[in-house]
């Protein structure tokens, strides 16, 4: 990693960090537990998409062990792992086939896969299959948020790519 | 290059019309977990997979509340006529009290970091965990 990626990354995380601290002021939005907006997917999209698999991984996992510290909810790191990491893989593999101009049909997938990814560590930790009741509502819910989180990270990177935030 | 476009607006119409095939199917999935199922009126609490206490809500009559104590930390338990909910918790999401009151459908009231269940099953059926514990 050379040193202007350094400081990209570095940025990207610091940026990352900032929108998952704002969302933290945020009320629960619904009853359904795990269910949030997941604002700081915003730059793990862009990330897969624009920037090379380590550079996103990288970001990810900065920010996820970092955020932890910060909200100090040290039991959610584990979930936040679990989920990030089935998002982060599937839309590694999507990014291969869609353009960058599709990122919002990665980010729907991603957002579902960080859900399922979530649910099941849930299930084997509490040890019963009765929380998968709540994946229907998990997966709807997160469908929206991934949509929302996608069509901000398009707009980033069009508002970037004038300014030459490529590799 | 033209045509490429078109080939990637077709691609994404596709896409789309999947993801809101799936999305549609969630929704209505959602729909029948909260609202179907088999709707018990016994409220039975798991703690680390164990059944701990069985409350039968429809022969609740004045409402009350009870801790649940462990090395993990405290919850309050409410429970009134045909329904319950954890009250306050002293963990940092609170994720277990923003559910609220459990009145029916399938899905539990889950507190993650004390590892508990509160789930609604029929007063007949065995408790899920039992065979599985013992």
């Amino acid at each position: 990693m050379n040193a202007k990626s350094l400081a990209r990354n570095a940025l990207l995380t610091a940026l990352a960090l900032i929108i998952f601290v704002i969302e933290m002021q945020l009320p629960a939005l619904s009853p359904v537990p795990g269910l949030k907006l997941g604002l700081s997917n915003i730059i793990t999209v862009y990330a897969v998409f624009m920037l090379s698999p380590a550079d996103a991984l990288f970001i990810l996992a900065a920010r996820i062990l970092l955020g932890s510290f910060i909200s100090g909810n040290l039991s959610a790191l584990m979930y936040s792992a679990a989920g990030g990491c089935m998002c982060y893989l599937v839309m590694l593999g999507l990014s291969r086939l869609l353009t960058a101009r599709q990122m919002c049909v990665a980010s729907v997938v991603g957002a579902a896969a960080h859900n399922l990814g979530q649910i099941t560590l849930a299930a084997i930790i509490a040890r019963t299959p009765s929380i998968f009741a709540y994946f229907p509502a998990l997966t709807a819910g997160g469908m929206l948020a991934g949509l929302f989180t996608g069509l901000c990270a398009q707009f980033m990177t069009d508002r970037l790519g004038k300014t030459g935030g490529k590799k | 290059m033209k045509n490429d476009m078109e080939k990637s607006a077709r691609n994404t119409r596709r896409w789309a019309a999947a993801l809101a095939g799936i999305f549609c199917i969630a929704c209505a999935l959602a729909i029948w977990t909260a609202k179907g199922g088999a709707t018990g009126r016994v409220a039975r609490i798991y703690q680390q997979g164990r059944l701990i206490e069985e409350i039968d809500l429809s022969k609740v009559s004045a409402a009350y509340e009870f801790t649940l104590r462990s090395e993990a930390g405290a919850n309050t338990v409410s429970v009134k006529k045909g329904a319950i909910c954890i009250s306050a918790a002293d963990c940092a999401d609170q994720t277990c009290v923003h559910q609220g009151w459990l009145t029916g459908g399938l899905a539990p009231i889950v507190c993650m970091p004390h590892e508990i269940i509160i789930r609604l099953e029929s007063p007949d059926s065995d408790a899920e965990f039992d065979a599985v514990a013992g």
